[in-house]
This record gives structure tokens, C-alpha cells and sequence, in this order.
């Protein structure tokens, strides 16, 4: 079976920063509140996504495994 | 239409530094995607309405590498960032360069920061105690307290001071020869190569360590990038929030009401940074400048490929169509999407940073000296003489 990840995104932390937008616009997108949300929350693995987690200044983003629900990213 | 409208030069910097240039609301209403020419002679798009401005700095086709090649359009001969700065970059490159440092700026990482923040500016303050007023805040507290912070973080000695200082303001000095920028462009490189060279010999966890070991161990960047960065943290991690500190007590004294309601409300410490942020116009307003890779039309205007696009952080921060009463200082403003910190990719890494020391900086300053005034007139501040990041050389004050 493929891995697939889940992408959340804490809207009660994000500060709309739109850096995830900005660098990973397939996978996120900045709402009219200017805050993000994941254009899909079951994805396939993609770097892009664990980069815009690693960059997030509030760390709002959390990656993880669809199937095991382990964290990916950040940390 | 004015004359002003149709053939601006930018930066608008004749009026009072603390002044919002007019130009920003004629603009934003007649003519709101404006061509202007800048100090190196060369022409840009100027952009002053929010929404559009967000919409530059979230559109990968305004890059910032193509803006860093010799050929492209500048804001002035002066500027002389390294093409190798991750501020140069586009992804994949920039996103590369900030993850290697991205965590150590962390809302939850500066949080732990807070109380050596704290620690710093009590010790700040008690030697401003000291004195006899009159007394200098730029240099007692304004200055010194992020030159503290990032040298701690960054791994460079605080006794350097001098030495770094002096070369940042050479090179950002509109009135030294043009020669004097680039002696100190390359006396900051060797600085920052000694430092690094000294991370081979004796490793460490402070920033410049952690940068030294991902390009030793893991070739994640190369020596120039390495360089360049450490000088990028350096500069970016102090002069900003040193200027703001002086620039934001400028602003609440000119706001008595205002400054009193903090005084007595000091809970209101964090909308009052946000609404600071918004309101002062840092730099020349603007980040920095965008060149189009692609034909993009932005506010009914076609910016062809090649072209320089500035877009207003100032101007977009005081929209009326965004902001009620924008030309207010309003500290207990709760809708604030200001945009002080750039939104889009290179939001500044060290924005947590920056609201920590200027909430610590500002509320400690208030507490201990609940009396303080300005000691000269605001007309008589000296201003350092810069297209950007630009501050008091001095804010004298008494208590």
C-alpha cells in the first residue's frame, strides 16, 4: 500500500504569513482571513510539504502518516 | 493628476522621516500601479494598494534572484547585497537555505528566548538608571539590546561590536563614497570567514556553528552562501529592531494618549507592537525590490518580463480599504493584518524575534521610567542619512 500524509493546519495559530503558499502553492493556499489552508488533506508524499513545515515561523503546519498518524514534520 | 503623480522619483524622502510620505494615498487612489525611477536612475513599477501588494510578494514570477543578476534594474549603485544572500533567492534555493536555520526562529523557540530577553534589557536599563538625564536610548538600550541577542544566537562576539557596526553603517551610509561600501562590504566577508574558520577549529551550537556544520557535513550550502548568510542574520538581526525600538517611543511620545493608555494597560503590549509595526514606515516602505520573470498584469497594469516591481509595505499598511482610520495610532487595533514583515516567502525569519524584544524593550521602558520624555525637539533628531533601514543616530530623553 502507497504512504499518504496528512496535512494539517492549525488555523488558531497560523498568522498568515503565506510562506507556504508561496513556496508550495499546490499544497496550500491562503484564505480570504489570510489564513492557509491545505488544498487537500490526504496527499502524496511530497518534500514541498514537509519544507513548508520546517519554514512555518509558528509551526501552524503538521505533517503526518495517513495510515499511522506518526508526526513527520516538524521535527 | 499632479506632477508628483505622473513622474515620482522613489523613495519619496523629502518630508519629515517620521512623516508618511503623501505620495502613498494619491497613488493608492489615481494611480495605484505607478511607474517611478529610483536613485540609480534606473525605472520600477511602484505598487501601493494591499491586496496588490500581497499579491507581488506571493507571486513567484516577481523573483528576487532575477532582481540580484548585474544587469537587472537596482534601487541605487549603493546596494550591494550578495547575490549569494538568501534575501537574493528564489526557491529552490531559498526554501534550501531557510530550513537550515528556520527552526531556530520558531514561535515556540523564541518563546524560550523571552527570559534572557528580559534578563538583557533589565541589565540595559539599569545602566540607563545611572545616568544623569539627559540620556541617549539609542545607545543605552535601542542599540545595544539586539546587537546582544543576535551576536548570542549567531555565535559572534559582542565585543566585536564596533567593528561590525561600523561597517554596517558604511555600507548603508548614502553620504560615504561609494568606495567605502564596498571596503566594508569586504571587511564584513572576512570578518564573518574568520569566525567560520574558527567554527572548523572549535564547533558550536550557536547559529554559525549549526551553518558551518550543514555545509561541512552535508554540503547543504556552499562557502559563499555560508558567508553571506551569517552577514545577512548579522545586520538583518539588529538594525531593524533597533530602529523600530527608537522610532516606536518616538511615536507613542508623539501620542501621549496613546502612551498613556499603555502605561497604565501594559497588557496591551502585544497589539501595541502589531499596531507599531503598522504604522511606522521602516526603510524607504518597501521590500525589497522584485523583478517579473514572466508578463504579469497586477491592478489593470501588464509589467513585462525584465521589468523591477517595488511593492509598499508602507503604503499597503495604511489602506484605507484594509485599515479603518490608517493614519491613526491606534495601540488597541485588533484587526491588524499588517504586512511589516513581508508576507510570501521571505517573511522576515526573525519576526518572532523582533515582537519579543520590542514588547520586552518597550514595556520594560515604560515600567521603570514611567516619566520619560524626549530631551529635544523631534525636529532636531539627527536621522541616519540611508535609503533604508533608516533610524535616529540618537533619541535623547529625559525622566
Amino acid at each position: 500500500m502507497n504512504t499518504t500524509w496528512d496535512i494539517r493546519v492549525d488555523r488558531s495559530l497560523c498568522i498568515g504569513s503565506g510562506m507556504c503558499a508561496a513556496s508550495s502553492p499546490a499544497h496550500f493556499e491562503l484564505g480570504e482571513d489570510h489564513k492557509s489552508h491545505p488544498r487537500a488533506d490526504v496527499v502524496d508524499p511530497d518534500d514541498e510539504v514537509l519544507d513548508a513545515a520546517l519554514n512555518c515561523p509558528v509551526e501552524a503546519i503538521t505533517v503526518s502518516d495517513h495510515a499511522t498518524g506518526t508526526v513527520i514534520a516538524p521535527e | 493628476m499632479s506632477a508628483e503623480v505622473t513622474s515620482p522619483t522613489f523613495p519619496f524622502l523629502a518630508g519629515p522621516p517620521l512623516d508618511l510620505p503623501a505620495e502613498f494615498e494619491l497613488l493608492r487612489a489615481e494611480e495605484p500601479v505607478a511607474r517611478v525611477t529610483m536613485p540609480s536612475g534606473d525605472r520600477a513599477w511602484l505598487v501601493t494598494r494591499y491586496q496588490d501588494v500581497r499579491t507581488v510578494f506571493a507571486d513567484p514570477r516577481f523573483s528576487r534572484a532575477a532582481a540580484s543578476v548585474p544587469t537587472a534594474p537596482k534601487l541605487s549603485p549603493r546596494f550591494l547585497l550578495r547575490a549569494d544572500s538568501i534575501l537574493s533567492k528564489d526557491p529552490p534555493d531559498h526554501t534550501r537555505l531557510r530550513k537550515l536555520v528556520a527552526g531556530a526562529f520558531t514561535a515556540r523557540r523564541i518563546d524560550h528566548l523571552r527570559p534572557r530577553i528580559q534578563e538583557t534589557t533589565d541589565r540595559l536599563l539599569d545602566g540607563l538608571e545611572q545616568v544623569d538625564p539627559p540620556a541617549d536610548l539609542v545607545t543605552h538600550l535601542a542599540l545595544p539590546l539586539p546587537v546582544m541577542v543576535i551576536c548570542e544566537l549567531l555565535g559572534v562576539p559582542y565585543c566585536d561590536r564596533d567593528r561590525f557596526r561600523g561597517w554596517t553603517e558604511a555600507l548603508l551610509n548614502i553620504e560615504l563614497p561609494l568606495a567605502d561600501a564596498y571596503a566594508a562590504r569586504e571587511a564584513l566577508d572576512d570578518y564573518l570567514a574568520e569566525l567560520i574558520a574558527d567554527r572548523r577549529v572549535h564547533p558550536s551550537d550557536d547559529l554559525l556553528g549549526v551553518l558551518t556544520a550543514a555545509r561541512d557535513e552535508g554540503g547543504k550550502l556552499s562557502e559563499d552562501e555560508l558567508v553571506s548568510f551569517g552577514i545577512t542574520l548579522l545586520i538583518a538581526g539588529h538594525e531593524t529592531t533597533a530602529n523600530q525600538i527608537a522610532t516606536f517611543m518616538l511615536f507613542l511620545l508623539r501620542n501621549p494618549g496613546q502612551l498613556r493608555l499603555l502605561r497604565e494597560s501594559l497588557d496591551l503590549i502585544a497589539p501595541a507592537v502589531e499596531e507599531l509595526l503598522r504604522f511606522t514606515p521602516l526603510g524607504v516602505g518597501s521590500g525589497l525590490l522584485r523583478v517579473a520573470t514572466a508578463d504579469v498584469e497586477i491592478g489593470g497594469v501588464t509589467i513585462r518580463a525584465g521589468e523591477a516591481v517595488i511593492a509598499s509595505i508602507t503604503s499597503a499598511n495604511h489602506d484605507p480599504a484594509v485599515f479603518g482610520d490608517p493614519d491613526e495610532l491606534d495601540i488597541a487595533r485588533t484587526d491588524n493584518p499588517h504586512l511589516a514583515f513581508g508576507p510570501g516567502i521571505h517573511h522576515c525569519l526573525g519576526a518572532q524575534l523582533a515582537r519579543a524584544e520590542l514588547q520586552i524593550a518597550i514595556a520594560s521602558l515604560l515600567q521603570r521610567f514611567p516619566g520619560l520624555v524626549l530631551a529635544v525637539g523631534e525636529d532636531e533628531l539627527n536621522w541616519r542619512p540611508r535609503l533604508g533601514l533608516r533610524g535616529p543616530s540618537a533619541v535623547p530623553v529625559s525622566w
